[in-house]
């Protein structure tokens, strides 16, 4: 296992992803502090404070590469915080178990442990439910097209327009749409429960202050334990498209993934609010 | 003129995919764009969920779509529940299904719940546009 790691993570791929790490910026101060920290942690026993700082450093020093790795793995409908969420965990292990003796570049030997994570994510998370390859493929092109269309025409394509442009059938089309579900359904089951800081108490805050005619609603106590239990970017993508009224596309503009992803976390919250509602009775 | 297509499942969430792919049909048929008919997906998955919530078991969910040539389309699930009343409109589902379709209502006969769920093609401006 890889022991936490104080790295200011969450803040580094909330809502302002840094650019990535072009030559430019990394120079000869960063080169020099990372073989510091190396030789820190090559020198310091573990149990001393200076070895967990140096180890701490050296793993937001390479945030940057993280986050442009992800980058290369974006549009395969995983959220890229996600993507970058793993390959943060990657990075860790490539901290700890490098070894300056070699002689190679940290970077060089940190980059294939990231995207070998990222890739893990992709084959642990994302397909658990055994989905077709040819059904996986067509729910990426149909994601592609949808925001291609979309892009071009300033709404939502139908599923005729998705079929011409792909150059498929619209039974191919349904039958993909239907695939992409599938895929929704085990993608967040594995995140469910998890703690991201901000509490539910936030959003049913907000949700309270902004949308008085739901004052009554019954979500305010059984619903309030079961949306803590949702991931904080679906929890906010509930209250978009529930309580502010927004549409899939402008959610999907404003939190930065495809309409068809927004989509896909939608249906799987409702899952998991009903379920979690049903359970209670 | 309309056709209706009836389709009946067994009042369990392992069937609900049939009713939310035949309600995919239609809406393309109607030639909605994806956005919209996600939205009548997501429509049908919560009235599904209601109804499976209440149903006498070893019951079936009766699927009623109608599309209309005008762009319009109503899809009626009803299921033999255990209480036999209305659902609650106060809900979170409730709430949520009124935002994903233009209209949304209950009734109740002889202890079968029916929930009409009505969309269409051309999709009530948005408020805040």
């Amino acid at each position: 296992m890889t022991d936490p790691v104080t790295v200011p993570v969450q803040d580094a791929v909330a809502d302002h992803v840094p650019e990535p790490r072009t030559s430019s910026r990394w120079g000869d101060a960063e080169r020099g502090r990372e073989r510091e920290l190396i030789a820190v942690m090559a020198s310091v026993p573990e149990d001393d404070p200076a070895h967990r700082r140096a180890r701490d450093e050296l793993v937001t020093l390479h945030l940057p590469l993280v986050q442009f790795l992800a980058r290369r793995f974006r549009d395969r409908g995983e959220p890229l915080e996600d993507l970058v969420q793993v390959g943060t965990i990657g990075l860790i292990k490539a901290v700890d178990r490098f070894d300056p003796q070699r002689g190679v570049e940290f970077s060089t030997y940190a980059t294939p442990t990231i995207v070998g994570e990222i890739k893990r994510h992709f084959r642990d998370k994302g397909w658990a439910i055994r989905v077709p390859r040819r059904l996986q493929e067509l729910r990426i092109s149909l994601g592609q097209a949808t925001a291609e269309l979309s892009q071009k025409s300033g709404r939502a394509p139908t599923v005729a327009e998705l079929a011409t442009h792909l150059g498929i059938s619209e039974d191919e089309v349904i039958e993909g749409l239907e695939g992409a579900q599938a895929y929704s359904t085990t993608s967040l089951d594995a995140q469910v429960g998890g703690d991201d800081g901000d509490g539910a108490a936030s959003l049913v805050d907000r949700l309270g202050s902004d949308d008085l005619d739901l004052e009554a609603v019954e979500y305010r106590e059984s619903l309030k334990p079961l949306l803590a239990a949702l991931p904080s970017r679906e929890r906010r993508i509930l209250a978009l498209r529930f309580f502010h009224g927004m549409t899939q596309s402008e959610i999907a503009d404003e939190v930065g993934i495809s309409q068809m992803h927004v989509s896909r976390l939608l249906a799987k919250s409702l899952a998991t609010l009903r379920e979690g509602m049903t359970a209670e009775d | 003129m309309s056709t209706s297509i009836r389709l009946r499942i067994p009042a369990s969430s392992a069937w609900v995919v049939l009713a939310r792919t035949t309600a995919t049909a239609c809406c393309a048929r109607l030639d909605f764009d994806v956005e919209r008919l996600e939205d009548v997906r997501l429509a049908v998955d919560e009235v599904a969920g209601l109804l499976i919530g209440q149903a006498v078991p070893g019951s079936e969910i009766s699927c009623v779509f109608t599309p209309y040539d005008d762009g319009r389309l109503d899809i009626a699930l009803t299921a033999a529940t255990t209480t036999g009343t209305l659902p609650q409109t106060d809900t979170f589902a409730w709430a949520v299904l009124t935002a994903l379709v233009d209209d949304v209502r209950a009734t109740v006969d002889a202890a079968e719940l029916t929930v009409l769920l009505r969309t269409s093609r051309n999709a009530a401006a948005p408020v805040d546009a």
